[in-house]
């Protein structure tokens, strides 16, 4: 537990007055190239018409190989397949998304096809300049037989960090290329049988959270990796990290489908035990439907000045 | 005050104020990147359509989502939104959504000839130029 006596809090008060300071300055106008400023056209912030009204994809991966991931929460059988459908919607431009994960995983011990999990996240997410926050309720339940349940709700705070825009000199050395980072952590406020370790034990209280995209080439070729670490609220150590689960991975994208191999491995780090892991390949399918696509805001073309 | 338990209790509130300093410092810079926008530049589609006609416009980057006269200029507006495989990663057994991102594109013609190409970040905040370049990616 940490306490804040008056110096600490003073410290932290100044600090964030300094940053409204910054936020609230005054900005200076952006001056118009050719002297004459565009006509109006709509929202000049927004995106109108063309704004997204819902978008997500659908994922279907198969474990090529698979020693140790479990095909249900209570880490009986291995999973052999995994379909997903993602879904979202901005509620108010980019401040407040809804979205939604349905994950259905098989058993290949079982046949592959029989269903044997089904995960299910709602979240509401949104973005503040670099910074990112998420409120977010998991479920994972088996589905072919009776066995353990798990879910929990959190809030997470990331910070993004993109090369293209962070650091000027980027875009002269590698123009069809970026580097996009996010990390920060998060607070199980919520937490019925998710587990801090990938033997199921513990309880998680606190998660860790880092991703990393390097786009190769014009957002076509991008190589990944994810760091999530959790820990438990029944150690000794509270903020001390439990569990480590990191992915690296190659995704090539074409139109609106992608096509990645990664893999994952899910591991304690206090103790020794279980270590979850498998090499996937999968492919996604997106899918956009503007407000404009369903006719919704269209403006007729303008004539004359302002 | 034995000198241990001194030094001890010195070193907590070192640390204690050393977390103070970098929360406030932490939300310092979240707060000020709030409120910046990123920085619209030049970039190589963009300069590439000056002097170009407007059919070839329309040719290499489709129809406008907008299109305006005003006095002498022809001005077309073309909007792309970042695909969402971009935007949300699947990851462990849920995904990680970061901000629907775009950026608007405006052609200024002035006798049937590209004078001007701005672009426009959606939200200002976010760097979404290689959008706008995607839109001129055809255009010769």
């Amino acid at each position: 537990m940490i306490s804040l006596d008056i110096r600490t809090a003073m410290i932290l008060i100044a600090g964030l007055a300094l940053g409204l300071l910054v936020m609230w300055a005054p900005q200076a106008s952006a001056l118009e190239k050719y002297g004459r400023p565009l006509p109006s056209m709509g929202d000049a912030n927004g995106r109108g018409a063309e704004e997204s009204l819902f978008a997500g994809y659908l994922l279907a991966g198969v474990f090529a190989r698979n020693p140790s991931f479990a095909a249900r929460p209570d880490n009986t059988g291995l999973v052999g397949l995994r379909h997903m459908l993602h879904l979202e919607t901005d509620l108010y431009r980019q401040y407040l998304t809804f979205y939604t994960d349905q994950n259905l995983f098989s058993d290949r011990t079982n046949g592959w096809i029989e269903l044997s999990e089904w995960d299910g996240t709602y979240a509401f997410t949104g973005v503040l300049g670099h910074v990112n926050w998420r409120l977010q309720y998991e479920r994972d339940a088996p589905l072919d037989r009776k066995g353990v349940t798990q879910e929990y709700a959190d809030g997470l705070v990331t910070a993004k960090f993109q090369a293209v825009q962070d650091f000027p000199w980027w875009h002269r050395h590698f123009p069809h290329q970026n580097l996009t980072a996010y990390a920060g952590a998060g607070w199980l406020f919520h937490n019925r049988n998710y587990f801090a370790r990938p033997d199921n034990t513990g309880r998680a209280l606190f998660r860790y959270v880092a991703h990393i995209d390097l786009d190769l080439y014009k957002n076509k070729i991008v190589l990944y990796g994810d760091v999530n670490m959790f820990t438990d609220r029944d150690a000794g150590n509270q903020a001390s990290p439990t569990e480590l689960d990191w992915i690296i991975g190659l995704a090539a994208r074409w139109r609106n489908m992608e096509l990645a191999v990664y893999h994952e491995q899910d591991q304690p780090l206090d103790r020794a035990g279980l270590v979850q892991k498998y090499l996937a390949l999968q492919l996604r399918f997106s899918f956009d439907i503007s407000k404009q696509d369903l006719g919704i805001g269209l403006t007729q073309p303008t004539a004359g000045g302002q | 005050m034995p000198r241990f338990e001194y030094a001890v209790e010195m070193v907590g509130l070192m640390r204690q104020n050393l977390l103070a300093l970098t929360l406030g410092l932490i939300t310092q810079l979240s707060l000020a990147s709030c409120s910046t926008p990123a920085h619209v530049g030049e970039y190589p589609n963009q300069q590439r359509v000056v002097g170009k006609s407007k059919s070839t416009i329309l040719a290499c980057a489709g129809a406008p989502n907008k299109e305006a006269f005003d006095g002498g200029r022809t001005i077309l507006r073309y909007y792309r939104e970042a695909p969402i495989l971009e935007e949300s990663r699947p990851v462990g057994k849920g995904s990680f959504a970061t901000v629907r991102h775009g950026c608007w594109a405006t052609v200024v013609l002035v006798d049937d000839r590209v004078v001007n190409v701005q672009y426009r970040f959606v939200p200002p905040t976010f760097d979404a130029s290689n959008d706008c370049e995607d839109i001129f990616d055809s255009c010769p």
